[in-house]
């Protein structure tokens, strides 16, 4: 089943604030990740895309991720819920 | 300390007396599995701890380090990885008993993702077939 883009938001946050130690800060969905506001690095992307896999169980293909799969949270979690839909699709 | 198997010299930067991994079980791209046999004679016991030797846990952590150097993936890395030097850029780890000399530790590491020259690893220490370590940790390969 998909998960719902409720669910994904969710898991996205726990993992930010658990994995990645930004318990306590806001994280709204309008908040950029790389670059300005999280401003995470390299090493922060891997490890929340790899928590984000486990979580849901399927692997993001590399040649979807850039920045335009995370313009800020809110943007991340679409992408993410759009991906877990389209691999339960098939497509 | 001059006895290291010739393969993990090849293999990994590291040297005597800080190559912990003494035998190879398996190996492939993305995973392999080792061990660190310690007969209770090396160096730090003498002061870990006197009389209670205890295998430190920041060197059970570099011996999953060094396999997870043994596991780096060829296909992902711009830089053939193996024999390189690679710097730990994370690691967390959870110890759930002691090791205590003479014990054979059997290291795995399992890569969990990469992007690039950065490597992600979930990695288990156990004895004797019982988890006594285990967590995840980050290799930065360098060119």
């Amino acid at each position: 089943m998909t998960p719902t883009k409720d669910t994904v938001g969710t898991a996205v946050r726990e993992i930010l604030e658990t994995d990645l130690k930004f318990a306590g800060m806001d994280l709204p969905d309008d908040l950029a990740m790389v670059g300005d506001g999280l401003m995470l690095d390299s090493l922060d992307v891997l490890m929340l895309i790899t928590a984000i896999e486990k979580r849901f169980g399927h692997k993001i293909p590399k040649g979807k991720l850039g920045a335009k799969s995370m313009p800020n949270i809110g943007g991340f979690i679409e992408f993410v819920y759009l991906e877990l839909q389209s691999a339960s699709s098939g497509s | 300390m001059s006895d290291a198997d010739p393969e993990l010299l090849q293999l990994l930067p590291h040297r005597p007396p800080f190559l912990f991994v003494t035998r190879i079980l398996s190996m492939s791209s993305g995973a392999a599995r080792a061990v660190w046999e310690l007969t209770g004679r090396e160096e730090f016991f003498r002061g870990h701890f006197p009389a209670h030797p205890i295998v430190p846990g920041v060197l059970i952590g570099e011996a999953l380090a060094q396999t997870a150097g043994l596991a780096i993936p060829d296909d992902d890395s711009p830089h053939r990885a193996r024999g390189r030097s690679g710097s730990l850029a994370r690691i967390d780890l959870k110890f759930s008993a002691p090791a205590r000399p003479p014990v054979t530790l059997e290291l795995e590491a399992r890569v969990a993702g990469s992007r690039g020259d950065l490597h992600q690893f979930d990695v288990v220490a156990s004895v004797e077939g019982r988890p006594i370590a285990r967590g995840q940790l980050a290799i930065a390969v360098t060119a």
